[in-house]
């Protein structure tokens, strides 16, 4: 019995798949279902900078080190060979901007028409000191997304959820004071606090 | 996207004679009616499906995002969509066949409501069943799953549209 009722299913679904409907019917649901704001930053957890010797003798303003001062004539064997400088060189130190590309990226939904905002701010201290107490103050601090405009905060159209190479990229700089930097080695102590919402 | 399911009834008495059809009619109306509801509002997406490790932030390296943990996918399962009284000792063979249309008049997803936003949804179908109503009748239930991709979505909100269902009887 089992067998013919088999055989009998797979004819009548043989048939069904070949003939036009006998009879059917239609009906509709109208369905909804709501997808919620958004926010994901992924961020730095810290930065340390290594600045190289090519960097450290363009900061002082100097081409290349050892800095060739060319010839001097000197008269008397007392004379002064006259190395040590103007100190020109040196006024750049009190205002270096360090500009840290892709510090952040975030991936977001907002509602129609808004914006999501990404803001920096210090937290916990802008001024890094090493183990001798020589400082660094840090300032001006700002953020930028991929192509926006610098500033405390900036916004940007959410790119939404994916793929992950559309995720919006930001940057961050803000001025470092080396004048008061008087000894080699780590400094630190300062933190961002960096937010992103929606608006 | 459309998705379609078949079920065949089993004979367990000899066929009765078909009457004939005018097929010209309204077929709807010679079949018997089908019951869905008018309006259904799924479950709200939750972060918590976003973001199914819970952080909302993470510490990248600069130039590689993480794949994880994101999820730019999820479903939401109809499984008694759709009911229909029937006649279990006919032999019959029943073609159930859905399409989403959204509120603006894409196929296959869910518009924003107040936006041009869309996400496509993928329509599975749940295979039809038999179950016994409170009246003793027989009667055939239906449903879907919808699978929601919003990888390419940027809006949040509400997301609309109409499931067309028709059964077809053979």
């Amino acid at each position: 019995m089992f067998r013919k009722l088999t055989a009998f299913a797979l004819f009548t679904v043989g048939i069904a798949l070949l003939a036009l409907p006998a009879q059917a019917a239609s009906g509709t649901t109208s369905i909804s279902i709501n997808l919620p704001s958004f926010v994901m930053l992924y961020y730095r957890s810290s930065v340390t900078f290594l600045p190289s010797d090519a960097t450290m003798t363009a900061l002082i303003g100097e081409a290349a080190n050892p800095a060739d001062l060319g010839n001097i004539d000197l008269t008397a064997f007392t004379d002064d060979a006259a190395v040590d400088g103007d100190g020109s060189g040196y006024t750049g130190l009190t205002s270096v901007t360090a500009t840290v590309s892709n510090f952040w990226a975030v991936r977001s939904l907002a509602p129609s028409g808004g914006l999501t905002e990404v803001s920096v701010a210090w937290s916990g201290g802008s001024t890094l000191t090493n183990p001798n107490s020589d400082t660094m103050a840090l300032s001006n601090l700002e953020t930028q997304a991929s192509g926006g405009t610098w500033g405390a905060s900036d916004t940007f159209t959410p790119t939404g959820l994916g793929p992950l190479t559309s995720a919006t990229q930001g940057d961050v700089r803000f001025d470092v004071d080396l004048s008061n930097a008087a000894t080699s080695g780590n400094y630190s102590g300062a933190s961002i606090l960096i937010t992103a919402l929606n608006i | 996207v459309s998705a379609l399911a078949l079920v065949c009834l089993p004979v367990t008495s000899p066929a009765p004679a078909e009457p004939e059809r005018d097929l010209t009619a309204s077929p709807a109306v010679q079949l018997n009616h089908l019951q869905l509801p008018a309006t259904l509002t799924m479950e709200p997406i939750r972060s918590a499906e976003l973001v199914p490790g819970g952080s909302m932030a993470v510490v990248f390296d600069g130039n590689h995002i993480p794949a994880a943990p994101i999820e730019t996918q999820t479903s939401r399962r109809l499984p008694s969509l759709w009911r229909m009284e029937i006649d279990p000792v006919a032999p019959t063979a029943y073609l159930a066949q859905y399409e989403l249309v959204s509120a603006d008049g894409r196929v296959g997803g869910l518009s924003l409501v107040g936006g041009d936003a869309f996400i496509p949804v993928a329509v599975e179908s749940i295979e039809p069943i038999l179950s016994r109503g409170l009246d003793g009748g027989t009667r055939l239930e239906g449903g879907v799953s919808l699978h929601l991709s919003f990888a390419e979505v940027t809006r949040s909100g509400n997301y609309s549209g109409t499931l067309i269902v028709t059964l077809n009887r053979f």
